[in-house]
């Protein structure tokens, strides 16, 4: 079964900077956008790109994930000669151990990418959103004869320390690599999208497999070994959106940004669209005395209160007489009569009984990231108040009322 | 194995539904906001565990074909058996005088055969409800009925009625009579154009009509109704019959009214369409909304009131909407005011322009007109 290219997406990560949102799910399976989740756009883009044979290896909380996923057929890659594949941890005739780094993932499931034969390897992550043509890259990558080519975008020279950062000759091939410098002359940072030669990939993970020193990560340690091996690795300069979503500050601004006139990521152009699994809900209804400004809207809401500079997910109610304003209400949350709730993400499926406040208090000290934030599956009781930058998660499978 | 399956046949007329059946079959129809008329009955069919449907066209199919695709939507795109689409005998009759035409089962009546459950639904396409046919089939195994058709007591004092067919009733629901006009002014019982038949008998009326020229399913029905044990059902829910400008109108606006949409939507089910991964709707800060059911993909600058916006409408700063049905990808620019209008798809309402049509009399902009 020779392939061209495949995809490696990894999809273990627990987000765990994304605290209450993460508790049940893994961070790609996080709502996005008003009708997304991030691991939408790495998924779209394999589509786009005309890659149509995806490993997705999972492991922390993998469970909404999955059924998510299934068989791929809502970004049209449920094909007849490739597919996506869950790849969870196994084990053989000498047990097995979790996926130990994400280059250590990739080296657990060599077979996988053998029994699908491909010239190239693209490995990528679940964790981000942006739109991009893998396929320019392959091309880039097949030009520059690369033996990997990892994608790289600018970044603000005070950012440079969150990111890996390479240095490039003027061929764009890459001299030096950091990963999160305290000091840099360059700004240009990885992606975390790569272009393998599996032949050069096989050999790299076989080798760092063997050293014990390593953490198994393709930042940390199959790129630097490659850099000293001084093995032809080209950046492959992106302009463009992209944004990792792993902080809460980061994740509200990112969906916040959506609500611009012009926005930098522009869901609503239909060049490279973004794909989902949508539920089957009737459009949304605006109620009589409803006010919706500055606000994404998907299938399903009932909206009877007024809501400003928000994001809504799908089936989302808002009752009479409340207020949303700058929040990023989650897929099925029910928010009753009377309530106030301000600059607040609600996690999925949250009932908010009538005459809550959220997210108000009156201390007069407001911090840059006021955000409070109320995890899934929770009933909070009529009346209720939770103030400004709290957080509050739930470990529970059912819905658990709070007192 | 499921004991039923289903067919949707046409419509009896598609006229009423002017330059909205020009280009598109009755089934094609757009409704309320992202569904397609055949939606409706499409999902009862599915919600009651029918995984046997033949949809039968005759003309004017391109876009229902588009929309049905392999049936993946409706969980129809199946190994064995799923969603058929069955050629009408007569494809070039535009305009077809019978519901249930046997002329198009006979045509395809190897599909009948091959069929292995016991009894069929028979259905129309251009009812909005949400019924469970497993009632339907429990009420009529427990009557050991032949037939039974599925009614509704409806006023038709004012309504033009030549399209129905009413049902005079026993006191144990058996038809005693089945004819074209209501004997009477008031409430009468109305056929839905949805019946169970059991296979072999439906198989045995098809003969009867090769033999005798008459293809209308219900003449035979009227015809043998002291042999043919034929009971009717009472739908109680919502019902939308469309078969008129007036009763396209109304019914969409009807589902502004929460009651009637969470009924619809919900019921025994969802109802199931094509997606089209369209994103959220995005309203602006100067954006006036109220009373309004709005689908993905819509750009909302304006005033909208009391009306039904499709995927990918957009709606201008400064444009004042109300009472209106706007369908897919339709634009109305800056400051246009329109009252009472149905904008087919893909319209544009350039800048400024006044469009008032009247409640009983909305204007209909036909697809792709440039206004």
């Amino acid at each position: 079964m020779k392939r061209e290219c495949i995809a490696m997406l990894l999809a273990g990560g627990q987000g765990s900077r994304l605290e209450s949102l993460t508790k049940r799910i893994a961070k790609p399976a996080v709502p996005f956008g008003g009708k997304y989740r991030i691991i939408d756009f790495s998924l779209s883009n394999c589509n786009n790109s005309g890659i149509n044979t995806i490993g997705v290896l999972t492991q922390y909380k993998p469970t909404l994930l999955n059924s998510y996923i299934g068989i791929g057929s809502d970004w049209d890659l449920d094909v007849g000669n490739g597919g996506v594949y869950i790849l969870p941890p196994f084990v053989g005739e000498n047990g097995g151990e979790w996926y130990k780094g994400t280059a250590n993932a990739v080296y657990q499931n060599m077979d996988f990418i053998d029994y699908h034969d491909p010239k190239y390897v693209l490995v990528i992550s679940g964790d981000h959103i942006y739109k991009m043509d893998y396929s320019l890259m392959l091309e880039y990558h097949k030009k520059k004869k690369a033996e990997v080519t990892i994608a790289v975008i600018q970044v603000a020279k005070e950012e440079t320390g969150r990111f890996g950062i390479m240095e490039n000759d003027e061929n764009n091939r890459i001299i030096n690599f950091k990963e999160k410098p305290k000091e840099t002359k360059s700004n240009l940072a990885s992606m975390g999208i790569y272009i393998f030669n599996w032949s050069v990939l096989k050999e790299q993970l076989n080798e760092d497999e063997k050293d014990s020193q390593s953490e198994h990560d393709f930042g940390k340690n199959v790129i630097p070994a490659m850099l000293k091996e001084q093995r032809k690795m080209y950046a492959y300069p992106f302009e463009g959106y992209w944004k990792d979503v792993g902080t809460i500050d980061s994740y509200y601004k990112a969906n916040m940004d959506l609500l611009d006139e012009n926005p930098k990521f522009n869901i609503f152009d239909d060049n490279l669209k973004i794909y989902s699994k949508a539920p089957f809900l009737p459009p949304h209804y605006v109620g009589p005395e409803a006010k919706v400004k500055r606000t994404l809207v998907p299938d399903g809401c009932v909206i009877m209160g007024e809501v400003e500079n928000s994001v809504l997910f799908p089936g989302v109610y808002i009752g009479k007489g409340t207020r949303v304003q700058d929040s990023i209400i989650m897929p099925q949350v029910k928010i009753g009569d009377e309530c106030i709730i301000k600059k607040a993400i609600i996690g999925e499926n949250t009932s908010i009984e009538s005459n809550c406040r959220i997210g108000l208090d009156n201390s007069n000290v407001i911090n840059i990231s006021d955000i409070t934030v109320i995890g899934d599956n929770l009933i909070l009781p009529r009346g209720m108040k939770i103030n400004r930058n709290s957080q509050m998660a739930s470990w529970h499978v059912n819905k658990t009322k709070i007192s | 194995m499921q004991s039923m399956m289903g067919i949707i046949t046409g419509t009896k007329s598609e006229e009423p539904l002017e330059e909205i059946t020009q280009h598109r079959c009755m089934a094609a129809v757009p409704f309320g906001g992202r569904y397609r008329l055949i939606d409706f009955v499409l999902s009862n069919l599915v919600n009651s565990g029918i995984k046997n449907v033949a949809v039968i066209t005759s003309h004017n199919y391109r876009a229902l074909m588009d929309h049905l695709g392999s049936g993946k939507e409706w969980g129809l795109d199946r190994k064995s058996e799923g969603l058929i689409i069955l050629p009408s005998a007569s494809p070039s009759v535009f305009r077809r005088a019978l519901c249930f035409d046997l002329k198009d089962l006979y045509a395809n009546f190897d599909y009948l055969e091959k069929s292995k459950q016991k009894y069929v639904v028979l259905s129309g396409n251009n009812m909005v409800c949400n019924i469970n046919f497993k009632e339907v089939l429990a009420f009529h195994q427990q009557n050991t009925a032949h037939v039974t058709v599925v009614y509704k007591e409806e006023n038709y004092t004012n309504t033009d009625h030549q399209d129905n067919i009413f049902l005079e009733l026993e006191d144990d629901n058996r038809i005693s009579y089945l004819k074209k006009t209501p004997n009477k002014v008031g409430n009468s019982n109305v056929s839905l154009d949805m019946l169970i038949i059991e296979r072999e008998l439906l198989k045995d009326l098809i003969r009867v009509a090769l033999v005798s020229g008459k293809w209308d399913l219900m003449d035979i029905i009227a015809e043998n109704i002291s042999e043919i044990k034929v009971y009717a059902y009472h739908f109680n829910g919502y019902l939308g019959k469309i078969n008129s400008i007036e009763s396209y109108y109304r019914h969409n606006m009807e589902l502004l009214n929460s009651e009637i949409s969470s009924e619809l939507f919900f019921a025994n089910g969802p109802i199931y369409t094509k997606i089209k991964d369209g994103p959220p709707a995005r309203y602006s800060g100067s954006s006036n909304v109220n009373n309004c059911l709005v689908a993905t993909g819509c750009s909302i600058e304006g005033s909208v009131d009391s009306s039904i916006l499709f995927r990918g409408v957009s709606i201008g700063s400064g444009a004042s909407v109300k009472d209106c049905i706007i369908m897919q990808k339709s634009t109305v620019e800056d400051d246009v005011i329109l009252q009472n209008v149905i904008l087919d798809k893909e319209v544009i309402i350039r800048k400024g322009t006044v469009l008032k049509g009247k409640d009983s009399k909305p204007i209909i902009i036909g697809k792709k007109n440039i206004i």
